[in-house]
């Protein structure tokens, strides 16, 4: 017997039907093409109803209202005609004002994209769901460990290897901050863009990998297709295709170089450029302390560095670092330096509290001020003072980089590289070189973490380093 | 010598976004099992379109995909819901519904007219069901009748518009 195909088709549109009339349904309507332009004209009937109930117009309709005074002209005309400018723009900030009132009061953002998977994924505090299956608007995602798959909503496919940083921006847009990608883009999501510190890659239908450090030194590795480089210095846009590849550093695109089927990061884009000269604060007259406010007296600790800045006085704690510059073997050429700290837990505060660190380094101008002894600071008199547990005195420091540790992170490796830290290696004079960390903004919550820094005495991770290449 | 200006990109986008509207809505609708779900979609999609909208790109397939790409999210949460289609047949869906926007958009237009055909009482109990925030059981209640009444003559309603949708469309291309 034939099913009554209006019957089952307007049940299934009400998400009403059995298991059985819903598969008998589906195996029909990719067999009969009747069936199927049935079902389409009863959807599009849903929609025509519904729109004619609440008396919402389309866009099209919108457009097409004669503006006062203009009652002459096809519709074609009217619709293509002179006045389309302003009228598009009435009917642009309609539709969006009523989707983006709509959002708001259904609380969400639009979502933009899904994570379609993840392996042996371990992800660091994120603004946004990280589980398999969850459905993101804009935010950031930070994978420390293993891969996961994200699908955007015009199709483009990035697959995320830890360690990485990537802000979900648009349906057809994000931004790598640090780490790698890969990025497999259809037809239809060309013009997918990553954008990294120091460039922007936009696609042209194409598979290709990149990978970044913070400051924008990156590697663009195109398996198929083609991709357009942007950098940020402005330079004309590079065109990179099938098995292309090219490195960029936070000036410029570097001179293309030839395919290599194992591409390497650019932390290591050249092997002849390792650091070569490095120093710790245990090294020569190097020294490694924090400075408390007075009401921490019991919180202290020996093994490692306390950083806090709370909204309540009395609870505030800088790290104060010295490099004996002395001990450093000179590089004439060198052109990067870097910080590298291990961050361990303090066992205070609640890790929940609070959002992402942003940690502040200042070196220390006045000569005078590198004598600091560990045992003899105090809040008061430490090297450029400034009450606020977030600032220095900026008369007598300068700033040399930051860094940012994400809400929930306790632990491990934070680097900081800057170009202003090696000028004030370059020209410190008395060879001692003072810096000073401190957070920036404050943490507005009760319980709020103290961040760990390994120093001099750690038992087992390495105190802070400072290495120049 | 006349120049003709190339419009700038937001009209391009909205005269574009305005010629697929009615389809996309339509497409999206056939997808999805409720009114609000598709709606909650279309909005994601207005957006989706806006910010990653070139001018240089083929508009309806694209937002075609991108419409696909909006509901496969919207169902993965209920993949398992007997209600939600294969790819294969989603394709199938849009493929047709490129196709054939225009006689769909013809049909559209012929509603207006086809509602002021029906009765009253009918006219007046179809919109009432498809004004926002109604509840078919209270409907029902407030009517003094079984929700699967109700539900029986809205089928009743909605099919004579269609078929009266339909003889619309056919009388309009034979004129």
């Amino acid at each position: 017997m034939t099913p009554d195909w209006h019957d089952l088709i307007q049940r299934h549109l009400a998400g009403a039907c059995t298991q059985e009339e819903c598969e008998l349904l589906q195996t029909t309507l990719m067999k009969e093409e009747a069936v199927a332009r049935l079902y389409l004209q009863y959807a599009n009937l849903e929609v025509a109803l519904e729109a004619q109930a609440n008396s919402t117009q389309s866009l099209r309709e919108i457009l097409l209202q004669e503006p006062a005074g203009n009652s002459s002209g096809s519709t074609t005309r009217r619709f293509f005609g002179g006045n389309f400018g302003r009228w598009a723009a009435a009917a642009l900030f309609l539709v969006f004002a009523a989707a983006a009132f709509r959002q708001f009061r259904a609380g969400r953002e639009p979502r933009i994209a899904e994570v379609v998977e993840s392996q042996s994924a371990q992800w660091a505090s994120c603004s946004l769901p990280t589980e398999q299956g969850s459905l993101l608007s804009k935010g950031t995602l930070r994978l420390n460990e293993g891969i996961a798959r994200i699908r955007f909503a015009q199709g483009a496919e990035v697959t995320l290897e830890g360690p990485s940083e990537v802000a979900v921006e648009a349906p057809n847009v994000c931004r790598l901050i640090r780490g790698s990608l890969v990025a497999h883009v259809p037809p239809a999501a060309r013009g997918f863009t990553v954008q990294t510190p120091s460039a922007t890659l936009i696609d042209h239908g194409t598979d290709f990998g990149v990978s970044t450090d913070s400051a924008g030194h990156a590697s663009v590795h195109v398996m198929q297709g083609e991709v357009e480089l942007l950098h940020a210095n402005g330079a004309p846009p590079l065109r990179l295709t099938t098995r292309q590849m090219a490195s960029i550093t936070p000036e410029k695109v570097l001179p293309q170089i030839p395919f290599h089927p194992e591409p390497r990061r650019p932390e290591t884009a050249d092997p002849a450029r390792i650091f070569t000269s490095e120093i710790t604060t245990r090294t020569g007259r190097g020294e490694a302390a924090y400075v408390s406010e007075p009401r921490t007296a019991n919180n202290q600790s020996s093994t490692v560095l306390l950083l806090k800045h709370c909204l309540e006085q009395g609870y505030g704690r800088k790290v104060l670092l010295r490099f004996d510059l002395s001990a450093l073997p000179k590089i004439p050429d060198a052109t990067r330096a870097r910080l590298t700290l291990n961050l361990d837990p303090s066992g205070y505060g609640y890790a929940s509290q609070g959002d992402d660190a942003r940690i502040a380094v200042y070196a220390v101008t006045r000569d005078e001020s590198d004598t600091w002894s560990a045992d003899a600071l105090s809040w008061s008199t430490q090297p450029a003072f400034d009450p606020s547990a977030g600032k220095v005195n900026t008369s007598e420091a300068v700033r040399v980089g930051e860094f940012t540790v994400p809400r929930g992170v306790q632990t491990g490796v934070f680097v900081v590289e800057d170009p202003r830290l090696l000028q004030q290696i370059q020209t410190d004079s008395n060879r001692l070189l003072t810096l000073i960390l401190v957070r920036e903004n404050p943490i507005t919550v009760e319980g709020g973490l103290v961040l760990g820094i390994a120093g001099n005495r750690h038992p087992t991770l390495s105190p802070p380093r400072l290495s120049v290449y | 010598m006349t120049t003709r200006s190339v419009p700038p990109l937001n009209d391009q986008f909205l005269r574009l976004y305005a010629e697929n509207e009615g389809a996309l809505h339509a497409f999206v609708r056939s997808l999805l099992p409720t009114r609000d779900e598709s709606s909650d979609v279309m909005q994601d999609l207005a957006v989706a379109l806006w910010q990653g909208f070139e001018s240089a790109r083929e508009f309806r397939p694209w937002a075609f995909g991108v419409a696909r790409n909006l509901v496969r999210m919207h169902l993965r949460r209920r993949a398992r819901d007997r209600h939600v289609f294969d790819d294969q047949l989603v394709q199938r869906l849009a493929d047709l519904a490129q196709a054939e926007s225009e006689p769909r958009a013809a049909e559209r237009r012929a509603l207006e007219c086809c509602l002021q055909k029906l009765p009253q009482a009918q006219r007046e109990l179809v919109l009432g069901a498809y004004a926002r925030g109604t509840r078919i059981d209270e409907l029902a209640q407030r009517r003094g009748q079984t929700p699967m009444a109700l539900y029986k003559i809205l089928h009743r309603i909605r099919q004579a518009l269609l078929e009266c949708v339909q003889r619309t469309v056919l009388r309009e291309q034979n004129v």
